[in-house]
């Protein structure tokens, strides 16, 4: 309670500064805009040269498409500068100051940084998302549909998870930014289906780097393929992983705390 | 005489500048080797796998081994030529100046005598060295284990032309970053730009694909001249233009984006100093 | 009441020699040197105290702050502060802790400090009626009341301390740790804020350890001052002492033309160091013994410019550290 008040301030914040930085708002819609439209003409050009990708029809394809655009919206609006911070401060010692507050610090560092630019941009995946829908060629229930938004929004705090154990080993290296572009070029792993990976890339990132988990199981649960093997492996996975980096932000800040004079 | 030797002098004050940060650049790249391998692994290595994958899957469902006139080996040549010479012409893709703008550290440099343009060059190729190595390096591999799609002609030739775009990038985006004399926030454009370069540089699939009314656009934009044309001619494809064409096109968006460059720079840089520090 | 005994602090950090050859060894194989930032320190302060604490760069003053206030783990020894053990960082203790540091920021940047005031109000549950009292309070004593509505980023530097100060204050903390507060000030700035603590130590009795570069601060903040060396405490105790034990020397400055091969001879007759550039000649020297040797030196030598100074406080700091360095 006391926390979604706290957080209720980070919104209200973004909202104020975004007021002073108009142009800004404006770049972030057109590039969004830019962005999301090349995607999915990106995928037309391919459709007009096969039926099928990964075992995936158009439709499918297109409503998964829409699916990314959710996702970096809702993304880019709570965790992405979140997100770009987090080795600035750890390796700054804004650290410092968090540490003695009355208040979780993994939590401010990780919702501090509310974007409203990219608010607007959020109800354009909205949009797109519901006009997929009424493309694809499958019968769903509400039910499963509500059931799918959820593991899209679990695999946004995901993705986020693993942008975190991509900068958390600044606690041990103190490089400026640790790994933090690696999966930002990788997501071709994200965004295509995963019908292509081979077993290989599948197991590594089901279970290694579970950015499968991400798009890709939750939108292979609402193709209605091995549902029931998608949704548990989506929500075991996901708690698991969750619980590893827990455990290393422990341990890094115990590292800082000891490290550090 | 005593004018020009001055000027040559001027010049190699200039051309030391460059090599200076150039250096610079290329040993804080060393430094931090590990992430940099494990970037270069990821955000090359496995998007070409992945678009190899995806290329595979498509020729198997469509039962063809060739597709407007592409093995899947030549493709797998083909987005690894792409993809690096695309990041060697992004190079230190955006904010590089933007932060000197917002927090400050331009100011040691208006101090130096020596110009910024020059200085961030320097930078700005030093990041593309490694690029351009890995390059280099993949050509050689797969001369030796896979034989000469490559000849050594066609890829002196097309290295030049990439060398001509890089020096072109980085006018524009440097005119962009200029942007944040008036803007706070100017990643954005950059990541507009960048996601623009790639889909009309066939970053994500070869623009022979594209629908012939899109392709006879993109014609008319800098974005094909910049590495795809030069990387047809790298991979032997026949390329619509010639190599001294593409150059001439290049040096004239080069001449463009200088004065651009220049443009924006006076009005930026005046507006800098008229507000104060 | 803040209890330390036998606090030490030690950390690795790895060895970095020049060179690719090393570098590459490092990769395999790294090897760590133990630094000591504290060494065996015990310190006592009670309600309403107030602790200067002074030493150059790299003494361990803020390391001390930092363990204090549960931002780093100590090595050994026992830490209480107000019955916690701050490096539990329980937030029944940290409702009570406040941490400044002059050259890191908590008001965000880009709004009006107001704001970020509402978040602190939320983040340590300040009750509304206490929270508007005490920023009208505290606003009109440090005279930024018609601040309170702009931007961070365009205050001046005086400003945003003083609005920094503020934010640390609100929740009415019982531990307050300064780190640097006046750092960067204008000597106005520095002077408003030094006579606002003032006043406010009386007021609401809290403990406060204060650390400064500038000894006015100390002077006149803390009847009570620690020096710090290499991680020791080499000195704890009232600041008239230490001035008195110091301050009866007088520094003694003239110069001198001719005749300079007798005055080392002079000096150190009588067991004093002096210090000699070109022909400008200072002496320390006790003011018992000041007319003493006066005398004698205006006998025997011709000098001019003759002038003598009582001592302050920078220069009786900088006796004690470099005379602790000489045992």
């Amino acid at each position: 309670m006391r926390y979604l008040k706290l957080y209720a301030h980070f919104v209200r914040f973004s909202f104020t500064k975004a007021l002073q930085f108009r142009l800004d708002f404006t770049f972030r819609i057109v590039m969004d805009l830019v962005f999301h439209t090349l995607n999915l003409i990106f995928f037309k050009i391919l459709f007009n040269h096969t039926d099928a990708i990964g075992g995936w029809d158009e439709s499918q394809v297109t409503l998964f498409v829409a699916s990314f655009i959710l996702f970096d919206g809702i993304y880019m609006t709570i965790f992405a500068s979140n997100a770009w911070w987090f080795p600035e401060h750890i390796n700054k010692g804004e650290l410092d100051l968090y540490l003695t507050k009355p208040v979780s610090p993994l939590f401010i560092f990780s919702l501090k940084e509310f974007a409203a630019n990219s608010f607007v941009n959020l109800f354009f995946g909205i949009g797109i998302f519901t006009w997929a829908l009424t493309q694809v060629e499958f019968s769903f229930s509400i039910f499963s549909l509500l059931i799918y938004v959820f593991l899209i929004i679990n695999g946004t705090t995901l993705f986020y998870l693993m942008q975190t154990l991509m900068t958390l080993p600044v606690f041990w290296t103190q490089s400026p930014r640790g790994f933090d572009l690696v999966l930002h070029g990788m997501d071709p792993i994200l965004k295509y289906p995963m019908g292509v990976q081979n077993q290989a890339l599948r197991v590594i990132f089901t279970f290694l780097l579970p950015m499968n988990l991400v798009l890709a199981l939750p939108a292979k649960f609402f193709f209605g393929e091995d549902v029931l093997t998608s949704l548990v492996l989506t929500l075991l996975i996901s708690i698991l992983f969750w619980s590893f980096i827990l455990f290393l932000w422990t341990r890094g800040l115990k590292r800082y705390s000891s490290a550090s004079s | 005489m005593i004018l020009l030797l001055n000027h040559i002098l001027a010049m190699k004050k200039q051309i030391n500048i460059f090599l200076h940060s150039l250096g610079i650049e290329l040993r804080k790249t060393f430094m931090y080797k590990i992430e940099f391998w494990v970037s270069f692994f990821a955000t090359t290595c496995i998007p070409v796998l992945v678009s190899y994958l995806m290329w595979k899957s498509i020729y198997a469902h469509n039962n063809v081994s060739e597709m407007n006139g592409y093995t899947l080996s030549e493709l797998v040549l083909y987005y690894f030529c792409i993809h690096l010479s695309w990041k060697a012409i992004f190079s230190k893709g955006s904010g590089y100046i933007a932060r000197d703008i917002y927090y400050g550290g331009l100011n040691k440099y208006i101090v130096y005598p020596v110009s910024y343009l020059n200085f961030k060059f320097g930078e700005y190729i030093g990041k593309s060295v490694f690029y351009f190595l890995n390059l280099i390096l993949f050509i050689i591999a797969h001369y030796m284990f896979l034989g000469n799609e490559v000849t050594f002609f066609n890829f002196l030739s097309s290295f030049l032309l990439i060398l001509l775009s890089t020096l072109t990038f980085y006018l524009v985006s440097s005119s962009i970053e200029y942007l944040s004399f008036w803007v706070d926030n100017i990643w954005s454009l950059a990541v507009m730009l960048r996601s623009m370069v790639a889909f009309g540089g066939g970053v994500l699939v070869p623009l022979s694909f594209y629908p012939e009314s899109l392709q006879n656009f993109l014609h008319f934009t800098p974005f094909p001249y910049l590495f795809y044309y030069p990387v047809q001619i790298m991979i032997g494809k026949k390329s619509p233009y010639s190599v001294l064409t593409i150059a001439s096109i290049l040096s004239l968006w080069i001449i463009l984006s200088y004065l651009l460059n220049r443009f924006v720079w006076k009005k930026g840089s005046y507006k800098y100093s008229g507000v104060g520090i | 009441m803040i209890k330390i005994s036998n606090l030490s602090k030690t950390f690795q950090v790895p060895k970095k020699e020049p060179g690719l050859k090393n570098a590459i060894k490092a990769l395999l194989k790294r090897e760590y040197i133990t630094k000591n930032a504290l060494n065996n320190l015990s310190l006592e302060l009670k309600e309403g105290e107030i602790l200067g604490l002074v030493g150059a760069n790299g003494a361990g003053k803020t390391t001390l702050v930092k363990i204090l206030s549960g931002i780093i783990s100590k090595t050994s020894g026992d830490v209480s502060v107000l019955g916690f053990d701050p490096w539990e960082r329980k937030n029944a203790y940290r409702r009570q802790l406040s941490l400044i540091m002059g050259q890191k920021a908590q008001l965000w940047w880009d709004l009006p400090a107001h704001d970020s005031y509402l978040l602190l109000k939320e983040i340590y549950q300040i009750p509304t009626k206490k929270f508007n009292d005490n920023l009208k309070l505290l606003t009109e004593k440090l005279f930024v009341t018609n601040q309170l509505n702009i931007p961070v980023r365009k205050l001046s530097l005086g400003e945003r301390m003083k609005m920094e100060l503020v934010a640390a204050l609100l929740h009415d903390p019982k531990v307050i740790f300064l780190d640097e507060p006046t750092i960067g000030l204008d000597l106005l700035s520095q002077k408003a804020i030094r006579s606002f603590l003032r006043v406010y130590m009386k007021e609401k009795n809290p403990i406060m350890i204060l650390t400064s570069h500038y000894m006015q601060d100390i002077e006149e903040l803390c009847p009570r001052l620690a020096l710090m060396k290499a991680g020791e405490m080499i000195y704890d105790g009232p600041l008239n002492e230490i001035m008195n034990k110091s301050g009866a020397l007088r520094t003694l400055s003239f110069d001198i033309d001719h005749q300079r091969s007798g005055l080392d001879d002079f000096f150190q007759k009588r067991e004093l160091k002096m210090n000699c550039s070109e022909n400008k000649v200072s002496v320390q020297i006790h003011k018992d013994q000041l007319s003493q040797t006066l005398k004698s030196l205006l006998n025997t030598f011709e000098i001019s410019n003759l002038s003598t100074t009582r001592i302050d406080i920078d220069s009786v700091i900088e006796s004690y550290l470099s005379y602790e360095k000489a045992n």
